[in-house]
């Protein structure tokens, strides 16, 4: 199966009129339920048992920065696959409860669909959700247009910042994978920000599964439990376990096109890939062939050279 | 999958080596490839297999792996997970954050440069986290006319090192920059009758590690319906409903009540992240759960341990899993890497080997590391800052 992007984007403004908007309004529009688990059966032929694996090395980690930090310790759910299934490990960790408030970044420009699925989860998980946004820069107008990187700082990294301060939180669990990104493979699991930057020119040492967290005012952790999954491991879990997910991730025909979304997050840099997938089973199918890089159409990690080293750096998630 | 931590002194080619691995087995998709010449055009290079794990500004201007870098990696239906760990000494907690990650590694050895005290001392510390199986790959052939002699000169050396230490390994002649005996046999090393470094590396096989009994640390207590619930990770075994566990330290004898995982369950085996309810005792974090068999119990132990940060005689923490206890570290010698001669010390610095005797406030609950690596390691932390580590043998 070969993929090619459909179009890169350049501005909100541009997806914000004219044709491409309605084009994205039919693809986010038309019949959709909030998508729960759509696999098929068929026969597996890989054996899945080595997610056991994972799941009890995520499951350790999250304990492990739950028992260091209590309830100085906060959840980042963007709600995409990665973080939902994160979300789900610690309500597995948990048994059966997320005792950690859940943060959602939102800067009003993410999928609409990201919304819906959002507030029906945080209702039948009883999560204690805190919609983050800032408001100064939004109202200022705030856009892709005024640069990728500004954009991010503004209404992700910025926001954060603010939320992290009023709560004054000293953890967050985020739920990136060395797999992703050159840069994300060189995180830690326990990674310390001073000052919010990352410092990953001395990152502390972090020998098998003990973590060490030097405790000190300025410092606050980033905790990343799914470091050592790859895409295809999300999605042989997601199916194993029957976690709902949004249902941007599955293709449908859209003016002719079969369109689905590898990646999500806001609707300016966000693009759908060609694919024919449209259950669990087809997009695991797809990622065992394919070689495209997952965020291939995530507009901002290609804009510049070192682009991402420098949004983690900023703290960024 | 399998770890592979590649490791070696600096500039011996580790990235390199990795780089051309994903290439020439076709593992890298268009776009990194186009990322890497259009990096490399912008600093006026030509195409540098090493940029695809070194992404760091820094990594490529300067030509040096600052952190340790994990990439996957599949041939012929095995799973790999790639580790390139930093040469430079400075950045030797980098490389041990990358080595106990792995179950084998690859230590790289420069024809033209040789063998030098960092090649020495990852390979000492490979040892002394437990990894066993090594690859040597002797790299930059190309830059000493493919010679043999070279080759065995350095073979000769390392293996002398290598069996004083313990180690079994194997090696192989290769040019990482040109492709020689990588992934496809060299036609420039005839003489070279052994495998490919790719063949190499398909043959290593994980070991099973593990007790035939239960063994589990308590990482948290957790309540719920004003019901405690011992949070832990199975390390080796099983557990079923109503069975009699046996408790460290105190050796009290309890009843599993409830097992969760999250949802009741009546057994649970490894290497599940579990809840478990007792009968009548009281836990907290640290206390280790036995069933037949019990743990060693550890109150002063003598032993080679690595430093990454000034270690004196002094008092810290001493770590395995989630105990921690106070203890008193008293130096006694340090080794002098490139000729394994020991002498009289009493600190150590970043990158040192020593042999210290480690004296408990209470005892811990362990494991011979061939035998249950989870109980088996252990960390010296000041003020929750690691500083050294090693293993039970």
């Amino acid at each position: 199966m070969r993929y090619k992007e459909i179009h890169s984007t350049t501005s909100a403004q541009k997806h914000c009129a004219g044709m491409e908007q309605k084009y994205l309004n039919t693809f986010l529009h038309s019949n959709w339920s909030v998508g729960y688990n759509r696999s098929v059966n068929k026969m597996q032929a890989v054996d899945y048992s080595y997610l056991d694996e994972l799941e009890a090395r995520s499951i350790f980690i999250i304990r492990e920065a739950y028992y260091r930090f209590r309830d100085k310790l906060a959840i980042l759910w963007s709600v995409g696959k990665d973080s939902t299934t994160m979300l789900y490990l610690v309500k597995k960790a948990f048994l059966g409860e997320v005792p950690i408030p859940v943060i959602h970044i939102d800067t009003s420009c993410k999928l609409e669909e990201i919304y819906a699925f959002r507030d029906k989860l945080a209702k039948e998980w009883n999560l204690k959700l805190i919609i983050a946004k800032n408001e100064q820069a939004l109202k200022a107008g705030m856009s892709p247009e005024k640069g990728r990187l500004e954009c991010c700082t503004a209404l992700k990294t910025e926001a954060l910042r603010q939320v992290v301060e009023e709560y004054g939180f000293k953890a967050l669990l985020a739920a990136i994978r060395r797999d992703e990104h050159a840069i994300r493979a060189k995180e830690r699991a326990f990674s310390p920000r001073e000052n919010f930057t990352w410092n990953y020119k001395a990152q502390p040492a972090e020998l098998w599964n003990h973590y060490a967290t030097k405790e000190e005012s300025a410092l606050h952790f980033r905790v990343h439990p799914m470091l050592h999954w790859r895409e295809i491991d999300i999605w042989r879990y997601i199916k194993r376990e029957r976690i709902p997910v949004v249902s941007l991730y599955f293709a449908r025909k859209v003016n002719g096109k079969w369109l689905r979304y590898r990646s999500i997050g806001c609707k300016p840099c966000c693009t759908p890939i060609e694919s024919k997938a449209d259950t669990i089973d087809k997009i695991i199918e797809e990622l065992e062939r394919t070689k495209i890089p997952e965020r291939a159409g995530r507009a901002q990690d290609k804009e510049r050279e070192y682009m991402m080293q420098k949004l983690r750096a900023l703290g960024y998630m | 999958m399998l770890g592979v931590v590649f490791v070696g002194s600096i500039d011996h080619g580790k990235s390199t080596l990795i780089g051309r691995l994903l290439y020439d087995t076709n593992s890298l998709p268009k776009e990194k490839i186009e990322e890497v010449k259009k990096a490399c055009e912008a600093l006026g290079k030509e195409f540098e297999f090493a940029y695809i794990l070194d992404a760091l500004e820094e990594e490529r201007k300067d030509q040096i792996t600052i952190d340790m870098a994990q990439t996957f990696f599949s041939w012929k239906g095995k799973e790999y997970c790639i580790i390139d760990a930093p040469g430079h000494k400075e950045f030797l907690k980098n490389m041990l954050t990358g080595a106990t990650q792995a179950n084998a590694a690859v230590l790289i050895v420069s024809a033209k440069d040789g063998i030098e005290e960092q090649t020495k001392r990852h390979a000492f510390l490979l040892k002394l986290v437990g990894i066993e199986k090594v690859i040597v790959a002797v790299n930059k052939m190309d830059l000493v006319n493919y010679s043999q002699k070279v080759f065995e000169k350095v073979k000769r050396e390392l293996k002398n090192y290598f069996s004083s230490l313990g180690i079994k390994a194997c090696f192989v002649p290769i040019s990482a920059l040109k492709g020689d005996n990588v992934a496809r046999p060299s036609e420039k090393m005839s003489w070279y009758e052994g495998k490919t470094f790719l063949e190499i590396l398909q043959e290593i096989e994980k070991e099973k590690r593990g007790l035939n009994d239960f063994r589990m640390c308590v990482q948290d207590v957790y309540e719920k319906n004003g019901e405690k619930i011992y949070l832990g990770n199975i390390a080796s075994g099983e557990i079923k409903i109503h069975e009699e566990v046996k408790i460290f330290p105190g050796s009290k004898r309890d009843e599993v009540v409830k097992i969760l995982i999250p949802q009741e369950t009546r057994h649970a085996k490894f290497p599940k992240a579990i809840g478990i309810v007792l009968e009548k005792e009281n836990l907290a974090r640290g206390y280790v759960l036995a069933k037949a068999t019990e743990p060693l119990e550890i109150n002063e132990l003598e032993t080679w341990i690595f430093a990454i940060d000034k270690i004196e005689n002094e008092k810290y923490d001493f770590c395995c899993s989630t105990q921690k206890v106070k203890c008193f570290v008293e130096i006694k010698e340090k080794i002098d890497l490139n000729n394994l001669a020991s002498a009289k010390a009493s600190v150590l610095e970043n990158g040192d080997v020593g042999r210290v005797k480690i004296k408990l406030e209470k005892p811990v609950f362990m494991e011979r590391f061939a035998v249950l690596p989870e109980l088996g390691k252990f960390t010296i932390e000041r003020e929750n800052y690691t500083i050294g580590g090693g293993i039970l043998v």
